[in-house]
């Protein structure tokens, strides 16, 4: 487990301050390639921030995002997915008026190479499209394939946005709270989905459901107003007594 | 001098004046989003309703009735148009006020005919209040002075003091903050927009016979209204207030001045150009000839180069 | 299936049977019309490609079908002139090249923005051309504006283009290629992610495209088109003036195709379609056309948001769903109370039009087939009667309709 493999994500002294609040206060931190690293942290503490700081959303105020060898801070949020890193949002975050399959098209357009091109038809791209219906039946919407995704379930929709995100082969993948306003049914289901989807990748995920932490990721981080407190396995992170009083301790 | 003095009096006057349809458009979208294409359009209701009550009754019985009238249709569209394509978004919005435009201008052709009609400056005030180098300076402008500065104060009161006042300020920093506080928001919407609308009425009250008072007033005053508000940052007051006053006074002053290119390169002691060829008037153009490119140009530099605007914070 | 292609196939030769009826017809009126048509449509395609495809609120198009339009008119004097060998065929690519020209330069700035602000700078952008054309007569002909000659010698078919049907067939030609090309276009990769970019820009980006990139090619494609269109426009008219450019002539095109349905790849052709009926034909009846034509807009964007097209596409789906027998029903309550609304409020528009706008009020005035007095109360009281009658009849068709409105809600709920 311990290996000296380099980290798919470094971060170096980050810092965000939204005019004279400081949301996040220096964080440093490395994620290893093909890790399950899990953030956690009260409300407020600044994990979306911190989410969105990395995919290139907000520009950081200070400090350094490394993707890989590159420096992505401060960079747009197209360039960073170009270099592999791809994200989902915590409010579903799809093309309302568009169908199932062309939302997962999109998805899967730049990475298909088919760029901004103009001269041909969409649907020429074979190995997109099947692609697109690989995907669509991996998140187990094949029946719902022609629907407007405006008018899909809320479950749906979130496996919709979560296949959206994994399409195309990014090497890092971030997810913002996957399992936000599911039952518990539903969570279940779509952990095992998450486990699958993760073999081979280096996936980054905040969530607040304990159970689907303690049973997904092999690495968990702390977040507590703006720093990082912590960071181990999920075992060390239940013993450790300062996690517990400020985090663990309040939520029980 | 004189003439300078005397333009940037007038540009002043039309600044305020401006500034009066510019405060309600910045507040109306600040707080709902939606940037009222109509609104100009209500200005010329109010110039159209006070002729019609003043050749009723008097000048006075316009100033009060009219701006109430167009507040109350203003609420009216607020309530059973605005309300109903709101779910449909922004550009649904914008389009409605569009149309409303439209059709508003067909209806005062409709009505009150293509030509001008005769609203005239009330007789009570047609003297010269006093004159610099001989030229008058009536007692009506004056008198739109006063109202313009009352209108601004009273603006400034109701901000400051009155509930409404501060939640609406609340909303022009916050706009998402409205709705966390559990106000009576559309009933808020329906007296803003009202009440955006009928200022925009008293200024047409006010500005329709210091100006002319045509169906196509709207189309004028709408176009230069919106480049002060992008111009001075979409949801400014503050910034509305200034891009008024600017482009008020540099329309007047450039009216007020003749001279050309020609002139320039005379003056230079060169020989005048040849004025054939296309894009001749180049040479002859007078900044009088300019004056209504001018707004245009300087909110495409603008937008060029700070897409924010003047004051701004938003950029969509 | 069967019975629906041989429907499409019979709908196909039946159009191009009335496309080309001019070429065997003499009627003017008719070649004329869809001579406008070809126009109109093509310039109203290219405006989806902004307001339909990446969600562009234009205010502004016009400057780049008068781009187009100017383009052509000098060219086709050059041609005529012997100053260029271009066959006169080939002026619409010229007005093209004009439209991408603009759209080029002006895009890069336009586009930055989506929203009303996008919308606001489209205005701005519209005024300063607009108001710069008037400045310089030299080039954009002033009040009377520029004219051309269509009649030169250098032609590809050895058509003099002198009669309207020769002309038409040119116009039909090049509108039906632009067709065929935008829906070709829209169904691009770049047509896929300009609808991405509509829906949800922000997520685009975290797909891997820049939606400024997107928006600014569709800006230039839907500015290529409209110069095109501009330039059939000059070979069917032969003149034109600066105010082309202005707001009127862009806000015709944004009401011709949301009209049509901006939803729709062909909702434009609709929109032409009826725009240029209720022009052509309206303005003969009544001089307060404009008024009900921005009534129907209205309408339209409160009522019926997807345009008249949905209205069509959607008439099936609800005869399915709810039976013929209630359609019918519905069709009985609804119909007499829109009917004497809208006859009422026609009586009251134009008895008020002829009351302030002709020469002497009490001149007959023709309405509804017979001679009225404005000055008559009695007319007046007519008309108000069948509003108030329209008015009761909508309260109580509203009662009678509200049952199946709460039925509805819930599941409006479930779906978002």
């Amino acid at each position: 487990m311990m290996t000296a493999s380099a980290p798919a994500l470094s971060i170096r002294d980050l810092h965000k301050d939204f005019g004279a609040a400081q949301i996040i206060r220096g964080i440093s931190l490395d994620v290893r390639e093909g890790s399950f690293h899990a953030v956690i942290g009260p409300n407020g503490a600044g994990k979306s921030t911190f989410f969105n700081l990395i995919s290139g959303r907000f520009a950081p105020t200070s400090g350094k995002i490394l993707l890989g060898d590159t420096d992505i801070s401060g960079m747009r949020p197209y360039r960073i997915n170009r270099l592999g890193l791809s994200r989902s949002f915590q409010i579903t975050n799809i093309f309302n008026e568009m169908s199932v399959f062309e939302n997962i098209r999109c998805a899967l357009m730049w990475p298909g190479r088919a760029g901004y091109c103009f001269w041909r038809r969409a649907s020429g791209y074979r190995r997109i499209g099947a692609e697109a219906e690989r995907l669509i039946d991996e998140i187990g919407l094949s029946a719902r394939a022609g629907e407007k995704a405006g008018n899909l379930s809320y479950a749906e929709q979130r496996a919709l946005e979560v296949g959206m995100t994994i399409a195309g082969d990014a090497r890092v993948l971030l997810f913002d709270e996957p399992t936000a306003g599911m039952n518990h049914n539903e969570v279940e289901q779509f952990a095992g989905f998450l486990r699958k989807v993760a073999v081979g990748r280096t996936v980054m995920m905040v969530e607040h459901d304990m159970n689907v932490v303690f049973s997904l990721a092999d690495r968990v981080s702390v977040l507590v107003y703006g720093q990082i407190i912590a960071t181990g396995t999920p075992e060390e992170i239940r013993q450790d007594p300062a996690v517990r009083e400020a985090y663990l301790g309040a939520e029980a | 001098m004189d003439t300078f003095a005397f333009a940037v009096v007038n540009g002043l006057l039309y600044g305020m004046l401006l500034f009066m349809l510019a405060s309600g458009l910045t507040l109306i979208f600040s707080l709902m989003g939606v940037l009222n294409f109509a609104h100009a359009s209500f200005f010329m209701l109010g110039a159209y309703f006070a002729f019609q009550l003043s050749s009723v009754g008097n000048f006075w019985l316009g100033l009060v009735l009219a701006p109430l009238l167009v507040g109350l249709l203003g609420a009216t569209v607020e309530r059973y148009g605005l309300r109903v394509v709101h779910r449909h978004g922004h550009v649904a919005e914008l389009l409605f006020t569009f149309g409303l435009a439209y059709l508003i201008e067909e209806l005062v052709r409709l009505v009150w005919g293509r030509q001008p009609v005769p609203y005239r400056i009330p007789e009570a005030l047609d003297f010269p209040l006093f004159s610099i180098g001989g030229i008058d300076y009536s007692a009506y402008r004056g008198f739109m002075f006063a109202i313009a500065v009352l209108v601004f104060l009273g603006l400034l009161a109701l901000l400051k003091r009155t509930r409404v006042g501060l939640m609406v300020q609340a909303a022009l920093s916050h706009p998402d903050v409205l709705w966390a506080l559990g106000h009576n928001v559309p009933r808020l919407f329906m007296l803003v927009f009202g009440g955006g609308v009928a200022l925009a009425g008293l200024a047409g009250v006010i500005g329709g016979n210091y100006l002319v008072t045509e169906p196509g007033m709207a189309h004028q005053m709408g176009t230069i209204l919106f480049v002060i508000v992008v111009f001075g940052g979409l949801g400014s007051l503050l910034g509305a207030f200034l891009a008024s006053i600017l482009i008020g006074i540099l329309q007047t002053l450039m009216v007020a001045f003749d001279g050309t290119l020609t002139d320039l390169v005379v003056g230079l002691g060169g020989a005048a150009p040849q004025a054939t060829g296309p894009f001749h008037e180049i040479w002859t153009i007078t900044p009088a000839n300019l004056a209504p490119v001018l707004p245009y140009l300087l909110l495409v530099v603008l937008l060029i180069v700070r897409p924010r605007g003047l004051l701004g914070t938003r950029e969509t | 299936m069967t019975r629906s292609i041989s429907l499409l196939l019979l709908g196909l030769l039946a159009l191009s049977a009335a496309l080309l009826l001019p070429l065997v017809s003499d009627s003017r009126f008719l070649t004329l019309f869809l001579t406008q048509l070809a126009v109109m449509v093509t310039f109203a395609m290219s405006y989806n490609v902004l307001l339909g495809q990446t969600g562009l609120l234009s205010f502004g198009h016009a400057v780049y079908f008068g781009g187009g339009v100017f383009a052509a008119l000098y060219l086709i004097t050059a041609i005529g002139g012997g100053a260029l060998a271009l066959p006169l065929e080939f002026v619409p690519l010229g007005g093209a090249l004009a439209g991408l020209a603009m759209a080029a330069v002006l895009g890069l700035v336009s586009v930055r923005r989506a929203g009303t602000t996008f919308a606001m700078i489209s205005l701005g952008m519209a005024e300063l051309i607009t108001a710069a054309a008037m400045v310089f007569p030299s080039v954009f002909g002033g009040e009377q504006g520029v004219s051309t000659d269509r009649m030169v010698d250098v032609t590809l078919t050895g058509l003099g283009y002198g009669r309207p049907s020769e002309i038409y067939l040119l116009v039909l030609v090049w509108a039906l290629v632009s067709v065929a090309l935008m829906v070709f276009l829209s169904r691009s990769p770049l047509g896929r992610m300009a609808n991405a970019v509509r829906d949800n820009p922000q997520r685009v980006e975290f797909l891997g495209y820049d939606p400024y990139w997107i928006r600014f090619l569709q800006f230039c494609i839907a500015g290529t088109f409209a110069g095109l269109a501009g330039s059939l426009f000059a070979l069917t008219f032969e003149i034109a003036n600066a105010e082309v450019f202005g707001l009127r002539t862009s806000a015709n095109v944004l009401i011709a195709t949301y009209l049509g349905g901006i939803t729709y790849v062909l909702g434009p052709v609709v929109g032409a379609f009826v725009v240029l009926l209720l022009e052509l034909n309206l303005a003969r009846i009544t001089d307060a056309w404009l008024f009900y034509y921005g009534l129907l807009f209205l309408a339209i964007i409160l009522f019926a948001p997807r345009g008249l097209t949905g209205i069509l596409a959607g008439l099936p789906g609800a005869l399915r769903r709810h039976g013929p027998a209630s359609c019918l029903r519905r069709a009985l309550v609804w119909g007499p109370a829109v009917l004497s609304g809208l006859v009422g409020g026609v009586m009251l528009v134009e008895l008020s039009y002829h009351l302030s706008n002709s020469f002497d009020p009490s001149d007959p005035l023709r309405l509804f087939w017979r001679d009225v007095d404005a000055t008559n109360w009695g007319v007046w009281a007519l008309a108000l009667g069948a509003c108030a009658l329209s008015a009761a009849l909508v309260l109580r068709a509203r009662r009678g309709g509200r049952r199946p409105q709460v039925v509805a809600a819930p599941m409006v709920e479930e779906g978002s």
